[in-house]
């Protein structure tokens, strides 16, 4: 699994390469803490390429809620495939985190 | 028939039990969703008993047996010599809790409770043992 950061004009995209489980969640939650840390204010994490999520992955979101709202980050998630949507679905975390078809969809939630 | 694999017990070994799954569930009656929350829900469990209740320690393995029944019926089972732990026990804590907490963990539990039909963990000698049963969605035809 892969992960990547790149500041753009006015957001910061997390891009996520590969599979999240038990064994790698730790680099995605390296790469939201280093946002965190950086002062970001509008994350956007890039999906397209994330082929599977475990409840270690959804738990490293979850964790972060309670900062984003204090600090009044704003968090969008794009492009991802319908069965990994599901595992967010099955949980009802759809209702606490914005995922969004697009990258564009993603830039106007955070704006 | 049955299929089973062996993994030292470390979480660097999910992978594989994930691939082994995929492979063997492609043979049965199951849409693609539901491989793949199949494939979730023992990835979970397996996470679950390697990192607390065998501490991530190579030198111990867990097992994974998968066997079909005529009635469609897949039935998961999990073989290791870690803490026995019943989930059947443990309630689930509600996620608006675990946001609050800013836990990491306490979702798996409740998505393999959400996934497969029955579970049923118990002692045979110095192993505990996981069956995991997931009924067909398939109407039988009999």
């Amino acid at each position: 699994m892969n992960i990547s950061a790149n500041k753009e004009e006015k957001t910061y995209v997390i891009t996520i390469d590969g599979e999240i489980d038990a064994s790698s969640s730790i680099e995605l939650d390296t790469a939201i803490s280093e946002a965190i840390k950086k002062g970001e204010r509008k994350i956007l994490v890039d999906c397209a390429k994330l082929n599977y999520i475990s409840s270690a992955g959804l738990g490293v979101f979850m964790s972060y809620l309670e900062d984003f709202e204090e600090q009044g980050i704003k968090i969008a998630l794009f492009h991802m495939n319908d069965k990994v949507k599901s595992v967010f679905e099955i949980l009802g975390l759809v209702d606490l985190i914005d995922i969004v078809p697009t990258k564009e969809e993603a830039e106007k939630i955070v704006e | 028939m049955t299929h089973k694999i062996t993994i030292p017990c470390h979480t660097s070994k999910l992978k594989d039990v994930r691939d082994f799954v995929s492979e063997v569930i492609r043979l049965f009656y199951l849409s693609e969703k539901e491989q793949f929350l199949l494939v979730l829900a023992i990835d979970e469990i397996c996470a679950n008993r390697i990192l607390h209740s065998n501490h991530n320690d190579t030198t111990r393995h867990l097992e994974l047996e998968i066997e079909s029944q005529d009635d469609g019926a897949v039935i998961f089972c999990i073989k290791d010599e870690g803490d026995f732990f019943d989930l059947n026990q443990n309630e689930s804590t509600p996620v608006e809790r675990l946001v609050k907490d800013r836990r990491k963990g306490g979702l798996g539990v409740s998505l393999i409770k959400k996934i497969i039909d029955s579970v049923e963990v118990f002692k045979e000698g110095h192993y505990t043992i996981h069956r995991l049963i997931k009924k067909s969605s398939v109407p039988s035809q009999f």
